[in-house]
């Protein structure tokens, strides 16, 4: 009895499953026929997987606690890069590096520390005192005036793990990239708010960034492709909006609590800027503490109505060597 | 770590991979087993770990003095022991997981501002501390033998129970230790059980949740009529059966697959005609459990009838609060034990009713009850609730969002007529008839987005 239930068991649900599967692989090949096609594999020695819609980012837990040599890279860094993905998208810390070895005439390192998720620059501050960075001069960019007092619930999770719970994180970020790889012939069926489900492509948004510097390297989009870079249609950043640009009445809102107590408890020296974007503040009254590098909206672009193009990171970048490097040492 | 993560699947994978190699060894197997269920643990955080580990040890070390006292016939030694270890444990569980909830509320009482308390409620500690006692109860009663201590190490940290439940008793599982146990059917049956838990689970309860969680707001963005608020209290019922009945099924096929049965937590709880029914089929584990080691000590129904119904909401009540710290959890209890209260005295007087005509009332209170469970807080639960019972017109449209939702409810209406579909089935069929429901499970299962959203019962 056992024998001929497991006989018939089996035999039913290798036959149902793999029916079920070769029909929706056929159903969606002609679908799937008409999506950009995967970016190639991350070049794991040189270039890390940053953030995977299908599961979330490495760059909150690595950064938190050290992971994957990041501290080693930012206890080598000159010039840190602090923000959201603003700074991902909108700086250029290899750039940077050489625009200020340049004028400065000795080598000067600099790491692009932005996260995803619209994080402001508090987790950034934290992330750096709990690893021991000192001394280092961090470009905070306020996006968004870095008014959030607290971080995102990403960042919460992150500070609140441990260096083992982050790791753990990490991998299933990194397993779910590979399973969406290996399963990118099949679709998936996706939930979404307000009570529809569609099936879409499974594999999901990718961020690759470079080692070295952080740098992004690449966005990818399921169906758009590539983003970043990309010849895709681009918007100009309107620098006379008038409702747009408005100077901040007091300093002393334009950063999350805490912040530059924070950073300045390290020893790390403080900048604020504003990468351009819509909307952006045109300026921010200096402060002694905090001295305050305007980065112009001429000329810069952005692929999705927020973020820069690499042409508008170009610009950014070389606006920012030219207002740091005097304030260097 | 989730139990739907992909990463713990593989890891699932290769456990099951190497628990059938080990199957001449279960010592050894269960070793392996029990670092991998330490691993789990710590996957949500080495303190996490750390505090599971203090807390096994003491009680370890408690239960051998306990053991020894009984052994000697030294009661009032046993006692002492038993009271001790039973204060410890519970005055840990009620520290972790209450003092931010008494702060709030003594700092309200004295018109003053709360602060925040820097200490989470370690993992799973309400679930393991469930067992402790149940052990050392059952140890001081000479209804269990002293475990050793890798027995009451796998007892405690097995990964499939360990987070969520069911809470099980030593004499369910210790028996099961140390055996070498050749079932053919149990791949095929666990196999089962997790695909359709998983599928409960990721393609049910966390479609729901999607649709109305932005609703239990106090000041939704969307405004409720009263068939709306209906329609999604329901769907919350919906969504947590779907939660944790498809946890609980993970939990059983898990077991399953590496050779060990678990009890059932779950029995169609939605065709209960009484709310007495309802907690021998809605999380049958922790009814038991409050059964057998509080309602009954306290003297059960062999007391007078108002110390009956006392003991019967005190129970309830302290179950509610078991599951969280608040005051939603409570009234949920309460709802739950004057509901119960109130059938005992009815079965005393004589007054029965057909199970047709008690359903309905007994669903609808369960329904009510689930409103203040979900409720971030007693305001907006009462406020839901009075939404509840305004009818403004005599429609009963609903607004789109809630017909969808509706759909989703389906296969947990499905999952309630399984037992009757089985057992009408010739038993020639079954292979087939499981066979094909798990094939389906498992499509839905890999073809489903999983948006990563936690159980709701990991956070009890």
């Amino acid at each position: 009895m056992r024998a001929r239930f497991l006989r018939s068991f089996s035999c039913t649900l290798a036959v149902v499953y793999a029916a079920g599967a070769l029909a929706l692989l056929a159903w969606w090949r002609p679908q799937r026929a008409q999506l950009p096609p995967p970016p190639p594999l991350p070049d794991w020695k040189i270039q890390f997987l940053d953030y995977y819609g299908g599961r979330g980012d490495t760059t909150h837990g690595a950064f938190y606690c050290g992971l994957g040599g990041m501290r080693e890279r930012l206890e080598k860094s000159d010039v840190i890069l602090l923000g959201s993905s603003h700074v991902i998208f909108g700086l250029s810390a290899e750039r940077l590096s050489q625009r200020l070895s340049e004028r400065k005439g000795r080598p000067v390192r600099a790491y692009n520390m932005g996260t995803d998720y619209g994080e402001g620059t508090r987790f950034g501050a934290e992330a750096l005192t709990r690893n021991g960075i000192d001394g280092k001069a961090v470009v905070l960019d306020l996006f968004h005036l870095d008014l959030r007092p607290a971080m995102t619930e990403i960042g919460n999770r992150a500070a609140q793990g441990d260096a083992f719970s982050n790791a753990v994180e990490i991998a299933q970020v990194h397993v779910n990239f590979f399973r969406d790889r290996l399963l990118e012939p099949w679709p998936c069926l996706r939930p979404e708010k307000g009570g529809h489900a569609r099936f879409a492509r499974r594999l999901d948004q990718i961020l690759v960034r470079a080692s070295a510097s952080g740098d992004l390297v690449y966005c990818w989009l399921p169906e758009q492709g590539y983003v970043f870079p990309s010849d895709r249609k681009s918007f100009a950043i309107d620098p006379d909006d008038a409702e747009a640009w408005k100077a901040l009445p007091n300093r002393g809102q334009s950063l999350a609590p805490g912040t530059l107590e924070r950073l300045a408890v390290a020893g790390n020296r403080p900048f604020a800027t504003v990468i351009p974007y819509p909307g952006a503040a045109r300026a921010v009254p200096p402060a002694p503490a905090c001295p305050f590098l305007p980065i112009p909206a001429e000329g810069c672009r952005t692929f999705d109505g927020s973020h820069l193009t690499p042409e508008g990171r170009e610009r950014t970048t070389d606006a920012l060597a030219e207002r740091l490097a005097p304030l260097l040492p | 770590m989730l139990y739907t993560d992909t990463l713990f699947l593989l890891l699932l994978a290769a456990m099951v991979a190497v628990s059938r190699v080990l199957r001449p060894w279960p010592v050894v197997k269960e070793w392996v087993l029990i670092a991998f269920s330490l691993f789990v643990i710590a996957s949500w955080g080495l303190t996490h770990l750390w505090i599971f580990c203090v807390v096994v040890l003491v009680n370890y070390a408690g239960a051998h003095g306990l053991a020894r006292a009984v052994e000697r016939g030294a009661n009032r030694s046993a006692r002492l022991w038993l009271a001790g270890l039973i204060a410890a444990d519970v005055g840990a569980l009620a520290f972790f997981k209450y003092i931010q909830f008494a702060v709030d509320n003594v700092s309200a009482l004295l018109g003053r501002p709360s602060f925040h308390v820097p200490i989470g409620a370690p993992l799973a500690i309400s679930f393991y501390t469930f067992h402790i006692i149940s052990y050392l109860v059952d140890l001081r009663k000479g209804r269990v033998r002293p475990t050793t201590f890798r027995e009451y190490l796998f007892y405690l940290s097995f990964f499939p129970h360990v987070i969520a439940g069911p809470i099980v008793r030593v004499w369910q599982l210790v028996p099961q230790i140390g055996k070498i146990r050749r079932v053919p059917t149990d791949w095929a049956i666990g196999l089962h059980d997790f695909a359709v838990g998983f599928f409960l689970k990721v393609a049910v309860a966390n479609g729901i949740a999607l649709l109305i969680d932005p609703l239990w707001t106090a000041a939704p963005a969307v405004s409720l009529s009263a068939p709306d608020r209906w329609a999604a209290a329901f769907l919350y019922y919906c969504q947590i059966y779907g939660d944790f009945a498809g946890y609980s099924l993970m939990a059983l096929g898990m077991a399953r697959l590496l050779g060990y049965r678990l009890p059932p937590n779950f029995r169609a709880p939605m065709l209960a005609a009484s709310l007495q029914d309802f907690w021998r089929r809605w999380h049958i584990t922790l009814s038991r459990w409050l059964r057998d080691y509080l309602y009954i000590p306290l003297g059960g129904n062999r007391v007078s009838p108002m110390r009956n119904v006392a003991n019967v909401i005190l129970v309830m009540a302290l179950g509610g609060l078991w599951h969280g710290a608040g005051w939603g959890f409570l009234i949920w209890g309460l709802f739950h034990g004057t509901g119960i209260a109130a059938e005992h005295i009815a079965r005393r007087r004589g007054l029965r009713l057909p199970d047709w005509a008690t359903w309905l009332p007994t669903q609808v209170w369960v329904l009510l009850a689930w409103v203040f469970f979900r409720s971030p807080d007693l305001a907006t639960g009462w406020s839901f609730a009075k939404g509840m019972f305004s009818w403004t017109d005599s429609s009963l449209a609903l607004a789109p969002r809630f017909r969808f939702g509706l759909l989703l409810a389906v296969p947990i209406l499905l999952h309630h007529a399984v037992p009757f579909l089985l057992r009408a089935t010739p038993r020639r069929r079954l292979g087939l008839l499981l066979g094909a429901g798990t094939a389906i499970a498992l499509l839905v299962d890999a073809v489903i987005y999983s948006s990563s959203e936690t159980f709701v019962y990991f956070k009890f």
